[in-house]
């Protein structure tokens, strides 16, 4: 929104101040300004004048030898302009002045003199509509100076309107007006009405409402329409100079009352409508036409203006085509009205209808500014000599324009929330200048009375007060303090603590690369690697593309598509992700929660003298390390031999257990997939459930053991295992060994080929055996031996 | 045949070693001095050694080879000397040589900004608090005091699932389960991911972090969330002279609600491309609106509180000096293997 500080200087002196300073203070008081304009407008020497002669030298383009008599004076130029007719007053600007083109000069076009230009206001630095030239009201004489009716220069404030959204009252002039009175400590002065209590005398004009909280409020006055004239040039100048066009003196008017109070007008032509209205909901789909000429398609639920049986105005957001007022308008009703902010913004978002009006209604106005707007438009009306005969008096249904809340702040209220002390004659006159009557009780109480144009929504808490006092009072005047030390010891949150020991693992000790992906999939790549998400996974109502419908159910397919876009910088990378998986089969009772966490990995390798087992041990043991530094312990790793999701083939992966829960997978990735993700290289992933390693403390609990004084001494054995088994079953299965003397079992080399038999494997262990209380003579180690190898021969395990 | 004696040769050696200024000249001298025809050769032609006692040979013989051996080491440092680096012959190991397995990954800039908030949140007697991202829409609005025909839910806009709950669009959704949970007093942070229906570009994502703290006690005021602010700005920037400013700002879960703008730590306040204003608008924050408290079970007339939102990515951006949002989900290792995990 735009805020003109010549239309605001009618209400508040604000000289002695510069206009950027004006905009700090204002930021830092109500809403952020966003930018400061400076407007340049040409007026010195430049005359209103009225055409008396009008020949027309050429047509297509239009070319007009034009006399213009300017008191007493008359001038010649040729201008180009449609509108250009004799009887038009309109702005000369003689040789010898300037304007936006330059200097004028008397020029010889076509062998005609030409004197001066006649001036669209483009050419007046007010805007950049050029194509016709000013039309000014009658009432001016020929000849008066520009100057006498427009500024030479003005500044535009700029006011991003979402700061404003909670402030239905500053949506207009005025409304910046009294928060620059109370801002700056000067006088607000009164906007100029018509007492509307002048035509209580004549007949009610019936006003009927469905429902009140549709709409609060509805005020109207049945009038003779203006005669067809142009705006004052003053009010053409302001509208031009915040980006609206002028049209005529009655929708210049009706726009000019909204900049300035806030309040959307709307006239119909009275002698169309059925002599009464009513608000109400559209009860089925219905066409209307609105007054631009176009058919629209109205739902059941939208708010429309009824007369009799039939709708003439969606409301707040545009007038109906069968109730426009044209040039043959007798009678006009001028309507004011207050809306459900919720249904003007949902109509008017539909219809693709944003206006300056719906964007106010969407506000929720006070229904304070109806009676308000139309004492104005009145007043304004007459200011430019038109007094318009009434023929209803002021109607108005809903509730009272006038309503004003209470509010009481208990003792000290203020100077708590803002945590210094604040002079009670300061906050009393503070909230003064901004409109509210205040008082404190003895009791210390603080009694406050809002004002009838901040009394709907805006303030309505003892809160909002504090707001109020302290915004004027100055932020920057509250002195910083800090909260009493608080001793007691924070939260701890396993979860996150868990997350960035392994991040930090994976990354500092394992040279992974953490990176973030989206929360979705993206479909045409999941078909590309033949992944159909499983049932079950969320789906967004409203995705940004179609492709990204789905929230992702695992984070492996997100980071396989990281690896073409990265491989062309580097030969071998390791990335990983740590994020939410989504789907309902993680919602919980209550169904707030829907997802669980996840951390993935993938490292590729297109080295040419890579070593895929050696690259895939070196993942395993990185992976290891992540789940042992959150539970102190091992996992196991089952070989599937069938296939499951698409970088799961039979024979390249594993389920990952710990304690025999499932926390987990892991494998290589093989064709035909491995084809589909990248041209060369090699692949090894694995995803883990983070909130399943989750250990019971961040800091495990380590149990010291003794560290035996005497020697200990190993003794390897290669074992023999069927190869089509894995070497984590052969370990579960020497797990059920026990022996007091076995200190530890170390796993040295693994061996398949020649002088084997056929279908085995020979896997070599050290066994570290001693004891606490003594040195171990031969005969514990015969013992020991013994033991193991019936033990081997019970499980039908032979040695090499 | 003529005749040099040793003295004449160290001087006119260390004249010309001084003179050396290149590899070239040391070669020059090897050649003059060791070559087949150079002069110790000539020195040692120059003795008639079956003339000589045997005191006398061998006291030519440990002149000789003293005055060889220092022409040699001479020559070799003078050498290294100007090669410029230390390469020698005596050297068992080249301890230059990078080592081995070195290589050190990243952590993704916005945890890395995050994990140092965490600490400096602990710090100051804070909790963290993550939450899911998938929420419903009583905690994501109605909790918050953002009705279902407040504007404001325009303002936010927002990812829809087709079951009807939201993907957050701010971690406020956590303040009301936090109350919930915890009650007050309470001084907890809630990290974590947000969503917002953006178009993808330059500066704006669809997919961001945030950081939202809350602190609820008795008689918290507008002064301790300056100060606790002011404290927290000076910890991130690593500053003491941080100067922040606070103006009204609209959201609806607060009240009074404010923007808190940073002084510019490049320009120091005067203006410049980054800031223009001298300012950076940096935290939307405020005192906790009463209605939230209810919902989180909390009694507004004992309790009050304040409540703020950091933007981690906008921090990480600023502190990296990171010009484009929508690099921080590319997953482009030329910009994640920059954030090298040093925390
Ligand atoms: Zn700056």
């Amino acid at each position: 929104m735009k805020i003109s500080l010549e239309w605001l200087s009618d209400f508040v002196d604000i000289s002695g101040i510069d206009q950027e300073t004006l905009a700090e203070r204002l930021t830092m008081a109500m809403a952020e300004i966003e930018g400061v304009e400076y407007l340049n407008h040409f007026v010195d020497g430049i005359l209103i004048g009225e055409i008396v002669k009008c020949v027309t030298i050429s047509e297509a383009p239009i070319k007009n030898l034009v006399t213009v008599e300017c008191g007493g004076k008359t001038f010649q130029s040729i201008c180009t302009a449609p509108n250009a007719r004799v009887g038009l007053k309109t702005v000369f600007a003689p040789a010898g002045s300037e304007i936006s083109n330059g200097l004028v000069e008397e020029r010889e076009i076509e062998g005609y003199k030409s004197e001066g230009v006649l001036c669209s206001s483009s050419e007046l630095g007010w805007n950049d509509i050029h194509e016709i030239i000013l039309e000014c009201p009658d009432n001016i004489h020929n000849g008066s100076l520009l100057s006498n009716y427009v500024p030479k220069e003005d500044c535009l404030l700029d006011i991003d309107n979402k700061s404003l959204t909670h402030r239905p009252d500053l949506w207009g002039h005025y409304g910046i007006a009294r928060e620059v009175a109370a801002i700056l400590g000067r006088e607000l002065r009164p906007i100029e009405k018509v007492d509307l209590c002048l035509f209580d005398d004549l007949p009610y004009y019936p006003i009927s409402i469905d429902d009140p909280e549709d709409c609060p409020a509805y005020g109207c006055i049945e009038l003779l329409a203006p005669r067809h004239s142009p705006a004052p040039l003053k009010i053409q100048r302001r509208l031009n100079a915040i980006g609206q066009r002028s049209i005529s003196l009655l929708v210049d008017l009706t726009n000019y009352v909204m900049l300035e109070v806030g309040q959307p007008l709307h006239a119909f032509d009275a002698d169309k409508l059925s002599s009464n209205i009513r608000v109400g909901l559209m009860d089925r789909e219905q066409n209307f036409e609105t007054l631009d000429g176009q058919t629209r398609k109205m739902l059941r639920g939208d708010l429309m203006i009824w007369s009799g049986d039939c709708p003439v105005a969606v409301a707040g957001v545009m007038g109906g085509f069968n109730s426009a007022v044209d040039t043959k308008t007798k009678k006009l009703l001028l309507e004011a009205a207050n809306f459900r902010g919720a249904l003007i913004r949902h109509t008017s978002i539909r219809l693709d209808l944003r206006s300056d009006a719906s964007l106010r209604f969407e506000k929720n106005l006070p229904p304070f500014f109806v009676r308000e707007s139309v004492g104005r438009f009145l007043y304004l009306l007459k200011a430019a000599g038109h007094f318009s005969k009434a023929s209803s008096r002021f109607s108005f249904s809903g509730s009272a324009s006038g309503e004003t809340r209470q509010l009481t702040l208990p003792p000290k209220f203020l100077s708590q929330r803002a945590g210094t002390q604040l002079p009670d004659e300061k906050v009393t006159n503070i909230l003064k200048r901004l409109g509210f009557q205040s008082f404190f009780l003895t009791s210390g109480e603080l009694h406050v009375e809002v004002p009838p144009y901040r009394s709907v929504r805006d303030i309505s808490i003892p809160e909002d007060i504090v707001e109020e006092v302290l915004r004027i009072y100055g932020y920057d005047n509250i002195p910083m303090r800090l909260p009493e030390i608080s001793t007691e010891p924070t939260k701890e949150n396993l979860s996150l603590s868990t997350e960035h020991k392994v991040r930090r693992f994976l990354s500092s000790a394992k040279r992974f690369i953490e990176v973030h992906t989206y929360a979705w999939f993206d479909s045409n790549w999941l078909e590309t690697i033949g992944f159909i998400p499983p049932e079950g996974a969320l789906e967004l109502a409203n995705p940004s593309t179609q492709q990204n419908k789905i929230l992702r159910t695992t984070l492996i397919p997100n980071l396989l598509a990281l690896i073409d876009i990265n491989k062309l910088y580097q030969e071998d990378f390791r990335l990983f992700e740590i994020g939410k998986i989504f789907g309902e089969q993680w919602g919980d009772e209550k169904a707030e929660k829907a997802e669980a966490s996840r951390l993935a990995g993938i490292s590729f390798s297109s080295q040419k003298d890579r070593n895929l087992t050696e690259h895939f041990f070196e993942i395993k043991g990185a992976l290891e390390g992540a789940v042992f530094i959150c539970q102190n312990r091992n996992v196991n790793i089952i070989p599937i031999d069938n296939d499951n999701q698409p970088w799961q083939q039979a024979g390249c992966w594993g389920k990952i257990f710990i304690n025999g829960r499932e926390i987990g997978s892991l494998g290589i990735i093989e064709q035909p997939l491995l084809d589909k993700v990248v041209d060369r290289g090699q692949i090894i992933w694995f995803e883990l459930y983070m909130d399943s390693v989750l250990p019971k403390r961040i800091y495990p609990e380590i149990e010291f053991t003794s560290i035996s004084s005497f020697p200990l001494s190993w003794h390897d054995f290669s074992i023999l295992w069927v190869a089509d088994r894995s070497y984590g079953e052969l370990l579960s299965a020497l797990d059920d060994f026990e022996h007091t003397l076995v200190k530890r079992r170390e796993f040295l080399t693994h061996y398949a080929g020649k002088g084997l038999p056929s279908g085995k494997i020979s896997y070599t262990f050290r066994y570290w055996i001693g004891s606490n209380e003594r040195t171990l003579g031969s005969e514990d180690i015969i013992e020991f031996r013994d033991s193991l190898m019936k033990f081997l021969s019970t499980k039908n395990l032979g040695l090499r | 045949m003529e005749t040099i004696s040793f003295n004449e040769v160290r001087e006119a050696f260390a004249k010309e070693v001084l003179e050396a200024k290149a590899i070239d000249d040391i070669e020059k001298l090897k050649v003059k001095y060791m070559g087949r025809k150079g002069v110790f050769r000539r020195l040692q032609d120059g003795f008639d050694f079956q003339l000589m006692s045997a005191k006398e040979k061998k006291r030519f013989g440990i002149e000789f080879n003293t005055l060889k051996k220092h022409f040699e080491e001479t020559l070799i440092e003078v050498e290294a000397k100007l090669v410029g680096d230390n390469v020698t012959l005596v050297r068992k190991i080249d301890v230059s040589l990078p080592g081995k397995d070195s290589r050190i990954g990243a952590i993704h800039p916005v945890n890395l900004v995050q994990i140092e908030l965490e600490a400096i949140f602990q710090g100051m007697g804070f909790s963290a608090m993550t939450g899911p991202e998938v929420v419903s829409e009583f905690n994501n609005f109605d909790a918050l005091n953002i009705p279902n025909d407040h504007p404001a839910r325009d303002m936010q806009d927002t990812y829809w699932l087709k079951n009807g709950m939201v993907l957050r669009t701010h971690t406020s959704s956590n303040q009301v389960p936090a109350l919930k949970k915890f009650g007050a007093p309470l001084r907890v942070i809630f990290p974590g991911r947000c969503f917002r229906y953006e178009n993808v570009d330059a500066s704006h994502e669809n997919t961001f972090y945030q950081l939202e703290g809350l602190m609820v006690d008795r008689d918290i005021s507008v002064a301790h969330l300056i100060g606790v602010m002011k404290t927290l700005l000076s910890e991130v920037f690593h500053r003491d002279d941080v100067k922040i400013r606070l103006r009204p700002g609209y959201f609806p879960f607060v009240e009074p609600g404010f923007e808190l703008d940073i002084q510019c730590l490049l320009c120091g306040g005067k203006g410049c491309l980054t800031c223009r204003t001298g300012w950076i608008e940096l935290i939307p924050c405020g005192m906790v609106h009463p209605m939230v408290l209810k919902h989180g079970g909390v009694d507004p007339s004992k309790y009050t509180g304040f409540a703020f939102g950091l933007g981690l990515t906008r921090l990480a951006m600023m502190k990296f000096s990171i010009p484009e949002i929508r690099l921080f989900n590319c997953g482009d290792i030329r910009f994640n293997s920059q954030f090298i995990a040093t925390v």
